[in-house]
């Protein structure tokens, strides 16, 4: 499912925006969208890593998240991500 | 699941159970008619001693570590605690009781004469994309006795 969200960003995100935008034809939209999944999956992996490491349960990069735990291992599956 | 009589906290019951047939999880309505059936007991852990609390607080567990653990302390005929992830393998084991990993479970189900050989290695290479790089190959290998 996705939802809309309307935000401002800073000026340096920006002036990225506008050049990848005019680099690949692509829409404002479609380049903010690429920067946010990006960013979410590091912090994922960040906190995937750290479950590896036995510094976090699974529950709790779950909580993180803002997933249930269910969500969370489809979401691993997905990215193909061991649990 | 029937090698070995299995109980559950109602946390574990209510992440796979209740939210699983919520999400249409077909796993979810199999463990459902187990515990239905009796196959599978669901207990109620209860809070342990302040200091003891504490500790779990500062190790970060969410509440259905907590009583994954509270459960494991405190049920004199819980032999192991199945568990994949790490840092609860670790406090389980800090906390004096037994903690095993899936595939040391199953393993010590086919020792036990409870599970064939093949099914067990069926069983493992089909959680391998699951689990981390190394422990399904070890557990593949000591079944297969060459370690």
């Amino acid at each position: 499912m996705a939802v809309t969200v309307h935000t401002v960003v800073d000026d340096r995100i920006a002036k990225y925006v506008n050049r990848v935008k005019a680099h690949q034809y692509a829409t404002e939209a479609t380049v903010l969208r690429e920067l946010v999944e990006r960013g979410y999956d590091q912090i994922l992996r960040h906190l995937h890593d750290r479950y590896q490491r036995g510094e976090l349960t699974f529950r709790t990069v779950a909580e993180e998240l803002g997933l249930s735990v269910r969500e969370l291992y489809d979401l691993l599956e997905q990215k193909g991500l061991p649990t | 699941m029937d090698v070995a009589p299995l109980v559950v906290t109602r946390e574990v019951q209510r992440e796979t159970v209740d939210a699983g047939l919520a999400g249409g999880y077909p796993d979810a309505v199999e463990i459902q008619a187990r515990i239905q059936a009796g196959r599978i007991a669901v207990r109620e852990a209860p809070q342990l001693s302040a200091p003891f609390e504490e500790v779990l607080d500062l190790y970060g567990l969410q509440e259905g570590d907590k009583a994954v653990t509270r459960l494991a302390v405190q049920a004199s005929d819980v032999g192991a605690t199945v568990t994949d992830d790490r840092l609860l393998y670790v406090v389980l084991q800090r906390c004096g009781r037994q903690a095993c990993f899936l595939p040391d479970f199953i393993e010590r189900a086919v020792a036990g004469g409870r599970l064939e050989t093949a099914t067990a290695q069926r069983l493992l290479l089909a959680v391998r994309p699951r689990l981390a790089s190394g422990f399904v190959e070890h557990s593949l290998r000591r079944l297969e006795g060459v370690i």
